[in-house]
């Protein structure tokens, strides 16, 4: 605590309670008092310059008949009953019968607490506690002992004959409704938010080792779904909010970190260690301040600040091994042989070389997938500092990651530094500034056109080659001819040879100024950009393994910058009359971004050392640059009436370079009303019930990410080749559509807050009924038409309803604790209507085709849910006596796998597809126990999903009984006549047979309701008493476990894999970077 | 601020913006070449050459080797849309013409419009032999009803295509300067001529298929290789064997090819996706072969064996039997400096040799005439593949000359997308693949062909892309069969 803090105050006839506001504002100080004492206080003139408080406080009570009391920061006030100068300031003589009383004061786990006030109990007698918790303060037997600290619940005691000492401990309070949430371009108190809001603190962010806040986010709101489809090892992670709006345009929420909107999708250089919190807007009256970029909600990012006090820093490390939670069951060797025989027989093919025991290949069986992976680890460094005086506070930290992948020759390592600084400069003049630069460096593996990474080929290649000579050198296939044995190459070498480096450098930033211009005004002026550069590198080496070779070498450096720039200016009136409180925001916006690509090839040299471009001799180069920019005005307006009656109301007009000059220009109101039941005069004295608030609202919001200049018609780049000459080619890729405009989503939200003994327990539940209209949808046109883009028009609406349930609270307090987060949200999508074809029918997008069947698995049709998937029903394998009809449905024999013949025309046809299930879950969520007992606490987190499906690609295509690539162990039991299954038809290599084992079927659509043990954490936090070296201040050690098990039917890697980042192909798993199971142990250490 | 809201599009332009200017001509008139990019790098093959006694796949399993293609089949799919591509940018190039006043050259500018009619009609020759009449799309698209058009009958697409051809052969130069839009590779006169030489062959419009095709032979800037390698390694590109090549160049995967890796196999870094049919093989293989097999199709010392084919160098495990060395792969295009997908060879479209086959062809179905012309042209491809020439004794009458003129015209072109076309136009595709279906007990889908309206032949066609149907009410009826 800084002592000797000076005063100024320049007021005339203002009242006391302003003026003690005033003195706390600029100060540590707290003042108790009772008011009913000062009603006839009258109004005060005063006029101090730097004065220590009690000079201060002198001037302002004058004579009047008042005394303080000033201890450690905390200043009683009392009338004087008698004489006015009975009781001078601190000059109390002790009455006869009073005495010291001492104690000691601390939290649930003995730490002491430091500048907890003590009071009497109707005297002006007060104290507060040192920094060892320790107290003295005269009172006398029979007077009640008041304990006050902020966070904590009040306790009293009274002081029994005799009694010399009085230990506290101090119990948590658990109301959060004095907690700031952070909205769009400002902060609410809780209790005054009339929107729907989540809020996730610190201590859940912070609580295990994250790769991203998208990962620290998972499960830990409501309504906010958070799937990671696999990726690499930065992540790859989609967040949705309230269900899908968008068919065709994204469905990304706004990412809002301090004040800056990002336009970036790469989330894994913000150091998660630097967030303080996360607020998630979810409902119309929320986001509208955001307007065009809101209508798939907003979640706003706010990173550490800096505190007045003495400096503080806080070192945290965590090292972890990681193992990949699960592999594919694979075929051995012979179980491939055999397969062989069985396809090759049915295909009519001669066998012999598979009958030969003897053949080298039936030697061999290699698990590529252990060879092609390890053990990853995982090493994380952050220290962060924070301190400050009245004036100026800072807060920054440097961080740094090291991760191995599980995958052979994949790791990440990122370096951060960050600072913030908040500076008062003078009465009126405020700056506050944030600043990070991060770099990441990171090595990836190849990257096939579906995102696995290169972990399929390990799943691909047949177990009967070698990845090595005896030697120890890699080799290829040579022994054997690929069009009789299949997929033989070595995928080690694809995975080891070449270099393929990934890197990013940040820089994230704003500096804002606020100005106060007259009582109630603040005039606020942000500057803010994100700097994201890319820049990778790949070689591709010479080399020469058996017939594998590559003459030369070749190097790509892809280039990429994403800069956004904002500035906002905003005025913020606030004022109070009476019962009556408004507040006020007129802001101002203009955002660009500009986003340029380029890479160079270059090909040519024969010596490996010779890697970069300017060893190369032949060139190509790409590049592109496009800008777009968004320009606002909004406004919001809050009133409440005795904190009883709340409304909120907003308005945004955005303008934005993606539509023509006729429809740029867009408006998105919204408004919601909020109703505190628990503040009206029959509640307000319920012991029960401290909240109880009803919520509704309503608005427009938008979306344009639609792509840049969809409105004109493009000219795009064709090159083409004269002798050996590249030559520029300029060719239209589209049909512009100058109508083009936001898409519109209109939300509805009904929520209930409710906060029950002091509060304990809280829930939240919210309705939403959400409707997207005007879609930005990409309608198909003849191919004929011969452009590569379909015309993007505003056509037909999704709606998506639900219902959100957060639920939480302290079970258990005292010595052994337990504290319970749970939320779990509903939701439901439907496709009302997307307009329709050529031919008058509902229009129907097709997802993404499966290789091999080069079918989609996805349909989007009115009345579905968006991307439902829609395919063949597998019933089963026909059988022995069914060779009649099953030749007439489809040219079958017995052992072919068999389809509902869904239209009943007695002939497999495209009329038997069907809608059979949708990649959105019904309902997720996460469920949160933390339990305590002094210095242990032990947390389990837990998150699931439930009713929704994923395609198992990997099944589709190894689990079809066609030899030529590696099977999984699951096809071993396929149909003989001896071995009549009715799950896995008869093997095939070609021919009819293979194009109905093909076909994408429910046979490889699975459940994928999961239960995940995702975290689970026990901590150890040193006693204070240990902690005799002054130095250190707290010392906690974690082990925690992440990803410890799934519980789930799913077959595949991971139950949310989904390898499209279209929504139109959702679900789909295309074996991405598998998940693995970390585990680590954690320090923190402050001091 | 309105100035945010008003970029300026960097590195594309307004497509209304770019066709002011002869420059901006020029680049549209290259785009147009473009779509030949995709198609030649395997699709086409697939469509020809496998599904022909030619070629036979091991992998994929809905290929027309074995004529199981459906009407969603994306092959054919991809191949349609590639051409209509090609056409609209043709149309785009022909409709925004007039808006361009001034021309450095006069020649330029018909340059110009004789390339965008070469290359609609080269599309449209090549929709209207896969697919039949197809819609006739001859303007720019503006809006969707644009593209949204009947099908056209066979009859009416070779009327556009001839009257294209002969205004591209008028407006063509007979050869390029080299200068910007003017470089050599672009087609000349005597590539529209020799194009309408294959278009009257097709048709069995004997005279004015020999005429073309004699127009061409006439130019003494033309005439065979003696390496029948040098056609396709790259060392003779748009030299004087060459009428029309896809051009490829460049270093990265946009602008080279990859089919050296469609044909070579998978020890080699390829695809093998298109095996040479082997009689050696009886079906054993992958899918089906033989009975017909190209491999043994050629005659002992032909030097072309050699530069097409290519053995795996193993011990036949198929079959004991059989001596080592008896499993090939089509080697033609394979490019053993490029083995990564990225070759820099043309791929060549229309030969001089082809010419020569065609009139040669044309004046046998005209008249038999023993040691006539056409035993000249005949012997002349003969001869410079190492082989002895043809005579009268050998070929007694017009049945046998015609055999022999296509057993040539199959060695010669083989694997470079023509005999599918060949087989169909002769009426004869169903009785030279069913030889090899039998392996699979299939039968070529009959109901899949009708009768051609000018010549008359059984004629076998790809199905229009069923997304076509939803997308174009006005598109009018699938292909038979499908």
């Amino acid at each position: 605590h800084v002592f000797g803090q000076r005063i100024t105050l320049h007021e005339r006839a203002v009242t006391l309670e302003y003026v003690l506001k005033e003195i706390e504002k600029q100060s540590n100080y707290t003042f108790f008092y009772n008011k009913k004492e000062f009603v006839d206080f009258g109004p005060v003139t005063v006029s101090v310059k730097n004065h220590p408080i009690h000079d201060a406080l002198e001037k302002v009570f004058g004579d009047k008949p008042y005394v303080f009391n000033v201890t450690g920061n905390v200043v009683v006030l009392r009338r004087t009953k008698e004489t006015k100068d009975e009781e001078k300031p601190m000059l109390r003589k002790p009455e006869t019968n009073q005495r010291d009383i001492r104690g000691k004061v601390v939290d649930s786990l003995g730490n002491p607490l430091e500048g907890v006030s003590v009071l009497v109990k109707g005297t002006s007698r007060g104290s507060a506690t040192d920094s060892d918790g320790r107290y003295y303060i005269l009172a006398q037997t029979g007077e009640v002992l008041t304990f006050r600290n902020v966070g904590f619940l009040v306790q009293e005691v009274v002081i029994s004959e005799g009694q010399m000492s009085v230990d506290v401990i101090l119990h948590p309070e658990f109301s959060d409704l004095d907690e700031v949430v952070v909205v769009g371009y400002g902060t609410q108190r809780k209790a005054d938010i009339t929107g729907s809001v989540a809020t996730v603190s610190e201590n859940v962010i912070q609580s295990r080792p994250v790769s991203s806040f998208q990962d620290a986010l998972q499960g830990r709101a409501s309504g906010v779904q958070v799937r990671q489809g696999g990726g690499d090892l930065s992540g790859k992670f989609s967040i949705s909010i309230r269900g899908i709006g968008s068919v065709t345009g994204s469905n990304d929420p706004l990412i809002v970190v301090d004040n800056v909107p990002l336009f970036s999708a790469d989330f894994s250089t913000i150091n998660p260690k630097d967030i303080v919190s996360i607020d998630i807007l979810k409902d119309a009256s929320a986001t509208a301040i955001y307007g065009s970029r809101a209508a798939n909600g907003v979640i706003i990012i706010t990173t550490r600040k800096g505190q007045a006090g003495g400096s503080q820093f806080v070192f945290n490390t965590d090292i972890g091994v990681e193992n990949i939670t699960r592999m594919y069951d694979v075929m051995s060797t012979e179980q491939q042989r055999l397969l062989f025989v069985e396809a090759f027989k049915n295909s009519g093919r001669d066998i012999s070389v598979y009958e030969d025991l003897a053949h080298p290949a039936w030697q061999v069986d290699t698990d590529w997938q252990d060879l092609g992976t390890q053990t990853g680890s995982r090493q994380n460094y952050n220290l962060g500092f924070s301190g400050g005086t009245e004036k100026t506070q800072y807060a920054g930290s440097a961080s740094y990651l090291d991760r191995t992948g599980t995958l052979i020759n994949s790791n990440l390592k990122s370096w951060s530094l960050r600072v913030n600084l908040n500076s008062k400069i003078n009465d009126w003049l405020r700056l506050s500034t944030n600043l990070t630069g991060s770099h990441q460096r990171q090595n990836v593996l190849n990257n096939d056109s579906w995102g696995s990474e290169g972990f399929r080929s390990l799943v691909y290649q047949h177990s009967f080659t070698e990845p090595y000579d005896e030697a120890g050198n890699l080799t290829a296939i040579n022994t054997t001819a690929a069009p009789y044995f299949g997929a033989n190459e070595n995928p080690l070498i694809n995975v080891l040879l070449p270099t393929r480096n990934d890197n990013v450098t940040r820089i994230l930033g704003n500096t804002k100024i606020d100005i106060d211009v007259a009582k109630g005004l603040v005039i606020s002026g942000n500057i803010g950009g994100d700097i994201v550069l890319g820049d990778n590198y790949v070689y591709l080496p010479v080399y020469q393994i058996g017939l594998f070779s590559r003459d030369e070498g070749s190097v790509t450096v892809p280039n990429n910058q994403q800069i956004n720039w904002i500035s906002d200016l905003t005025l913020n009136y606030e004022q109070k009359t009476g019962r009556h409180n408004f507040k006020g925001l007129l802001g101002f916006s203009a955002q660009q971004f500009l986003t340029k690509n380029n890479s160079v090839t270059g090909t040519g040299t024969i010596d490996n050392a010779l890697d970069q471009l300017s060893n190369q001799t032949n060139f190509n180069a790409t590049g592109s640059e496009v800008r777009a920019g968004l320009v606002s005005t909004f406004v919001r307006f809050n009133y409440d009436y005795g904190g009883k009656y709340l409304l909120t109301a907003t308005v945004r007009r955005d303008g934005s370079s993606k539509f023509g000059a006729d429809r740029r220009y867009g408006i998105f109101p919204s408004g919601s009303v909020a109703w505190r039941i628990s503040q009206e005069d029959f509640l307000k004295d319920a012991p029960f019930i401290n909240d109880l608030k009803l919520r509704v609202s309503y608005g427009l919001t938008g979306n344009q990410n639609i792509g840049d200049f969809a409105f004109i018609t493009r000219a795009g780049a064709a090159p083409y080749v004269f002798g050996n000459s590249v030559v520029v080619g300029n060719v239209p890729q589209n049909i512009g559509n100058p109508n083009l405009q936001w898409e519109a989503n209109k939300q509805l939200d009904a929520g209930i807050d409710v906060s029950v003994l002091d509060g304990r327990f809280h829930a939240t539940v919210d309705y939403y009924h959400k409707q997207s209209e005007d879609l930005l949808v990409s309608t198909p046109i003849p191919l004929t038409s011969g452009v590569r883009q379909d015309p993007i028009i505003n056509q037909g609406s999704v709606k998506n309803t639900g219902v959100e349930l957060a639920l939480g609270g302290n079970v258990l307090t005292g010595t052994v604790s337990w504290a319970s987060e749970f939320n779990i949200s509903f939701n439901k999508n439907r496709v009302i209507d997307i307009g329709n074809n050529s031919i008058g029918q509902p229009l129907e997008i097709p997802g993404e085709s499966i290789p091999l069947s080069n079918q989609p698995t996805n349909l989007t049709r009115a009345g579905n849910s968006a991307a439902a998937f829609y395919m063949y029903q597998y019933i089963g394998v026909w059988q022995l006596g069914e060779e009649e009809e099953a030749d007439r449905w489809s040219d079958a024999v017995p052992g072919d796998p068999r389809y509902a013949d869904l239209n009943g025309n007695g002939v497999f046809d495209v009329g038997d597809k069907t809608f059979v299930g949708t990649p959105h879950p019904r309902f997720f969520g996460g469920f949160n126990n933390t339990f305590a007992f002094r210095n242990v606490s032990l947390s389990i987190f837990l998150d699931y999903a439930g009713g929704y499906q994923v395609y198992n690609t990997a099944r589709n295509l190894f689990s079809r009984g066609v030899p030529f690539v590696q099977n999984f162990a699951e096809v071993a039991d396929f149909w003989t006549p001896e071995n009549p299954s009715n799950t896995v038809p008869r093997p095939s290599q070609g021919g009819n047979t293979t194009t109905l084992a093909t076909m994408v079927s429910t046979r490889f659509l699975e459940d994928a309701d999961f239960l995940r043990i995702k975290d689970v954490r026990i901590s150890y936090e040193l006693p204070s008493r240990l902690l005799t070296d002054k130095f250190l201040k707290a010392l906690r050690f974690t082990i925690s476990g992440t990803n410890l098990y799934t519980f789930t039917k799913y077959e595949g890697l991971n139950p949310e894999a989904s390898s499209r980042i279209s929504l139109l192909s959702a679900g789909i798993d295309y074996t991405p970077y598998p998940q693995s199971r970390l585990i680590s142990l954690g320090l923190s250490a402050t001091f | 601020c309105e100035s945010l809201l008003e970029p300026t599009p960097r590195g594309q332009i307004a497509l209304d913006q770019l066709l002011t200017t002869e420059e901006g001509l020029i680049t549209a008139v290259n785009g147009v070449y473009q779509p030949l990019h995709t198609l030649y790098e395997g699709n086409v093959s697939r469509l020809t050459d496998m599904a022909s006694d030619d070629g036979w796949t091991w992998r994929k399993e809905t290929e027309p080797d074995i004529f199981i293609v459906d009407q969603t089949f994306n092959v054919s799919q991809s191949v349609w849309t590639d051409l209509y591509t090609g056409i609209t940018r043709a149309n785009t190039v022909l409709s925004r013409m007039d808006g361009v006043s001034e021309f450095s050259d006069a020649a330029v500018r018909e340059a110009i419009e004789g390339q965008a009619k070469f290359m609609r009609a080269f599309y449209y020759f090549n929709l209207v032999r896969f697919f039949g009449g197809v819609p006739l799309i001859l303007q720019e698209i503006k809006t969707r009803s644009d593209a949204e058009q009947a099908r056209a009958t066979i009859e009416e697409v070779y009327v556009q295509i001839k009257s294209d051809l002969d205004d591209a052969s008028r407006l063509l130069p007979d050869s390029y300067p080299g200068n910007t839009g003017m470089e050599v590779g672009r087609p000349t006169s005597y590539a529209a001529h020799a194009l309408r030489s294959l278009v009257h062959l097709e048709l069995e419009e004997w005279t004015e298929a020999a005429a073309a095709a004699q127009t061409v032979i006439s130019n003494t800037s033309l005439g065979l290789l003696p390496n029948y390698a040098a056609n396709f390694n790259g060392s003779q590109e748009n030299g004087h064997t060459s009428l029309f090549e896809v051009q490829y160049g460049g270093v990265t995967a946009a602008t080279t090819t990859a089919i050296s890796n469609f044909f070579a196999p998978p020890d080699l870094q390829g695809g093998a996706s298109i095996l040479p049919s082997d009689d050696n093989l009886e079906g054993k293989g992958g899918s089906l072969s033989s009975g017909n097999g190209l491999v043994q199709a050629f005659e002992p010392g032909d030097t072309r064996r050699d530069i097409v084919l290519k053995n795996y160098g193993l011990a036949n495990f198929i079959d004991p039997s059989k001596p080592d060395g008896s499993l090939y792969f089509v080697n033609k295009f394979y490019n053993t400096n490029d083995p990564v997908g990225l070759s820099t060879w043309n791929f060549p479209l229309i030969r001089y040799g082809e010419m020569l086959l065609v009139r040669a062809e044309a004046l046998n179905e005209i008249d038999y005439i023993a040691d006539g012309e056409a035993f000249n042209l005949l012997n002349t491809i003969r001869l410079n593949a190492g082989l002895s020439a043809r005579t009268v004794a050998e070929l007694p009458d017009q049945e046998a000359f015609r055999e022999a003129l296509r057993k040539e015209r199959r060695i010669e072109l083989c694997f470079e997308a023509k005999r599918f076309h060949d087989l169909n136009r002769w009426g004869i595709l169903r009785d030279r693949v069913q030889v090899q279906m039998d392996y699979l007990g299939l039968d070529f889908p009959t109901q899949k062909t009708i009768e051609h309206p000018i010549t008359g032949k059984e004629y076998y066609l790809y199905p229009i892309p069923s997304i076509e149907f939803v997308n174009n009410a006005q598109l009018g009826e699938q292909n038979p069969g499908y």
